[in-house]
């Protein structure tokens, strides 16, 4: 109890300290949000009128404090340049970029998981050498250059789907998972090949311990124990890094978005930050980061549940 | 028993994306040509990252949209003339003081009402609101009055005499829109052949054909504009069948298409150039400017931007603007580096004249432009730094606090008239952004401001045009080309000599 309150604590503060950074990044950075909606029509009289309207006169501190103030009763305000609830904005696109993270999350679980302990099983074989070269290639093509080669593979020669033909989910829900395939496909890849080389390396560890020796001798067959002793305490290394890898997915997103002409959040995030449309950029950044330290918390948690003896203080 | 219950979740997940993707089935890469004919897909490059009201809107990108949602009294055609719309007929009386429009009768809104002179009222007060400094659209400060006169006439007062009246009241931003509407900025009502469905941010905004349309009803059922905004995918986009017709498209871009798209050729009407800051020092000195015009090659230019394809120009006016634009302007300077060297000497500057092109990144042609440009002064032994900056900062460094050397960028007009173009060059002028400093220039503008006879202004326009190509104001390249690619499944694209994507006149292609 006592953890989940301090650990909330900390949540608050990091939550805080992001929001007054990107606060004051937008702060600090040329361009005026008034002038990007005026463009070239701009006179100095309307400009001024309508900084005023956007409340961008006020100090700084007055400003943050505002808009957190709303923020916190649950009022995102409204996009500078769409005229529309940042909320709205947000709900619209958000589950694009959820199906999008745990379609390709899923993807790192399901390559990685089974190629990992295969790979310790038949450790130094040839199966394992394969693996391993395979890995070592795949992890370090970047996401957006994957995502070309793919558009270029199953898009352009093999016609699986159409480049840039992304459909809403509400109109097709079949048709947008089967948009999101490729574009998570190409995020889950290097995530993959990294869990594989980690399970592996934590897997063989765990086998050169003393107690699989005495399972063995205790009459346990090789898979009995894999998958009753050393696959729990060889997972918990591997979690930390399934935590971060869920966390990157989220923000590397943004770039997938970019490369396979998906309209999800991180889209709507970069076009708001070119446009100097703080509300938007501020919502969507304290999102990510509310996400990024709730999974961390999450793991947190699952280490104890995998390993009774570590408790977390 | 949760875990279950999410594990079967994901497992679903997964499964459903594999199916659909490996059966190569994709709702919006199915076409037939029936369904085809009723719908049309239109690229834009840029959201429409802006409110609907089309008062407030100030993108060019968002205006070039709304033109089919929404008309004014009159509303310009292709060839630029000002034709009727919500209005049937004007009156302007001998003094040009008084404007009285006769409304069209029984002209629908969106939402089935019947436009009112108190709507037309509404609407162009709107516009012409002075309470936060400049109204909407600044020429409106003009309008002393603007009364009702009977039920389908509108009287409009002006302070003084403007021949360009008839072109604000034309323009996108005065559309008549229903009185007393308080969403605006996001449902948008207007009276235009098409009617606004919805929009999803950066992905789509939709439109269906209006029923009730007063005039020539639109072809086509459903229009999708479609935000393609990253320029590599925007070429799959159109191979791949996602989208049927974009207009802008770069010439390297145009060329990539398949044969399936017809692609069509006009120019972007806008003036580009190399804009100069005429309060950086060397550019005070007129002998510099003149160089620089002598220095750059603007046949190599178009050559390597567009392919030799494009409108060569000498001032700031582009050649639809058929009434005012002076071709042989083109002439002043021609190519000779050596009379640049030469001229450079003169001025005290030879071999020691550097500064900074700011171009704003996310336009390729002009950052383009800007490489041709460097790589040309070199060989006259100028230097010159370019600094790309993102959009934003280009407005607000460059347009609004004026902080640069020197700018590669095209300069459009937001309505069909010649101050739209040439107002900006007043020495006092907001945007007059070059910080241009000419007394003759201002005499002359004014004058022609003045002028109540049609062919003598025409021609203090001019006059104005020459003043700006003698004093070599700017190095004035082009008016760039633009490509329009549309699917050999439609036909009747026009081009306008405005920012304007008319798709009530694109039907489906007959042989198709």
């Amino acid at each position: 109890m006592k953890y989940a309150g301090k650990k909330l604590l900390s949540m608050l503060v990091t939550l805080l300290a992001v929001s007054f950074l990107v606060f004051l990044a937008f702060d600090l950075i040329p361009g005026d949000p008034a002038l990007a909606q005026l463009g070239t029509n701009a006179t100095p009289e309307r400009l001024e009128s309508l900084r005023e309207e956007m409340g961008l006169n006020e100090p700084f501190l007055v400003r943050y404090f505002k808009w957190i103030g709303a923020f916190c009763t649950g009022d995102l305000g409204t996009s500078y340049s769409y005229h529309i609830s940042v909320g709205d904005m947000i709900s619209e696109k958000l589950p694009i970029s959820i199906c999008m993270t745990l379609m390709a999350f899923a993807m790192v679980l399901l390559i990685s998981i089974p190629l990992g302990i295969l790979s310790a099983k038949h450790e130094g074989g040839r199966l394992d050498t394969i693996i391993c070269t395979l890995n070592q290639v795949l992890m370090s093509v970047p996401p957006f250059f994957s995502g070309i080669l793919i558009t270029l593979l199953f898009g352009i020669i093999l016609k699986w789907f159409t480049p840039g033909g992304f459909v809403s989910y509400d109109e097709n829900f079949g048709a947008f998972l089967g948009y999101l395939f490729f574009p998570a496909l190409s995020i889950a890849i290097p995530k993959a090949a990294m869990s594989v080389k980690m399970l592996r390396s934590a897997l063989v560890t765990e086998l050169e311990k003393d107690y699989p020796r005495t399972a063995y001798s205790r009459g346990n067959t090789p898979n009995q124990v894999m998958y009753s002793h050393v696959l729990k305490n060889g997972l918990i290394p591997v979690l930390t890094f399934f935590g971060m890898a869920l966390t990157d997915i989220l923000t590397g997103s943004i770039i997938a978005e970019q490369v396979f002409a998906i309209p999800g959040l991180g889209r709507i995030l970069l076009t708001s930050i070119m446009n100097r449309d703080y509300p938007v950029v501020q919502a969507i950044i304290l999102l990510m980061a509310f996400v990024v330290i709730v999974v961390n918390f999450l793991v947190d948690l699952l280490y104890q549940k995998l390993d009774p003896r570590i408790t977390v203080e | 028993m949760k875990e279950a219950t999410r594990k079967k979740l994901i497992g679903l997940l997964v499964f459903t994306a594999l199916t659909t993707a490996l059966s190569g089935c994709n709702g919006a890469g199915d076409k037939t040509g029936e369904e085809n004919s009723s719908q049309i897909t239109v690229g834009i490059a840029q959201d429409l990252e802006d409110s609907l009201d089309p008062h407030k809107a100030e993108a060019a990108a968002t205006r070039e949209v709304l033109f089919n949602v929404f008309e004014g009294l009159y509303k310009p055609n292709c060839d630029g003339e000002l034709i009727p719309a919500v209005a049937e007929d004007y009156a302007c009386s001998e003094d040009g003081l008084t404007y009285t429009f006769t409304l069209r009768e029984n002209v629908k809104f969106h939402n089935g009402n019947t436009v009112t002179a108190e709507d037309v009222i509404s609407s162009i007060k709107a516009c012409a609101d002075t309470s936060e400094g400049t109204p909407l659209i600044p020429a409106f400060s003009n309008i002393t009055s603007i009364e009702k006169a009977g039920d389908r006439t509108v009287v409009i007062m002006l302070a003084e005499r403007d021949p360009d009246f008839l072109s604000y009241i034309a323009s996108v931003k005065a559309a008549i829109t229903p009185a007393g509407q308080t969403d605006a900025d996001t449902n948008p009502i207007g009276t235009g052949p098409y009617r606004y469905v919805s929009r999803s941010v950066q992905e789509n905004i939709v439109m269906e054909k209006f029923d009730a349309y007063w005039g020539k009803a639109a072809y086509i059922e459903n229009v999708t504009f479609k935000v393609c905004a990253d320029a590599d995918s925007l070429v799959m986009n159109l191979n791949g069948g996602a989208v049927d017709m974009m207009a802008h498209l770069p010439v390297s871009q145009a060329q990539q298409l398949s044969e399936e798209f017809t692609i069509l050729e006009g120019t972007m009407n806008l003036v580009q150039g190399l804009y100069l800051n005429h309060d950086f020092e060397p550019f005070t000195d007129e002998r510099v400017r003149q160089a620089l015009c002598y220095a750059v090659n603007k046949d190599e230019i178009l050559d390597i931007v567009s392919d030799g394809k494009g409108e060569q120009l000498g001032s700031s006016m582009f050649p639809n603007f058929r009434k005012y634009y002076l071709p042989e302007l083109n002439d002043t300077y021609s190519y000779d580096p050596e009379k640049a060297k030469e001229l450079l000497a003169e001025a005290g500057y030879e071999g020691r004249l550097s500064f900074t092109i700011t171009v704003p990144s996310n336009y390729p042609q002009h950052v383009d432009t800007a490489q041709i440009l460097a790589e040309q002064l070199k060989e006259v032994g100028v230097t010159v730094k370019i600094e790309q900056v993102e959009w934003n900062t280009w407005l607000s460094s460059v347009y609004s606090e004026r902080q640069y050397e020197a700018t590669v960028v095209g300069v459009d007009a937001s309505n069909l008239t010649a101050s739209a173009m040439l107002s900006r060059f007043c020495s006092d002028a907001d945007n007059n952004f070059i910080n241009y400093n000419n007394a003759e220039y201002d005499a002359a503008y004014e004058a022609a401001q003045l002028e109540i006879n049609d062919e003598a202004q025409t021609q203090l326009y001019q006059e104005c045009e020459i003043i700006l190509a003698e004093s070599a104001a700017n190095v004035y390249i082009q008016d760039l080309a633009e490509m329009v690619a549309l699917s050999d499944e439609f036909t009747g694209y026009e081009f306008y000599p405005l920012y304007v994507q008319d798709i009530s006149k694109i039907r489906p292609a007959e042989n198709s």
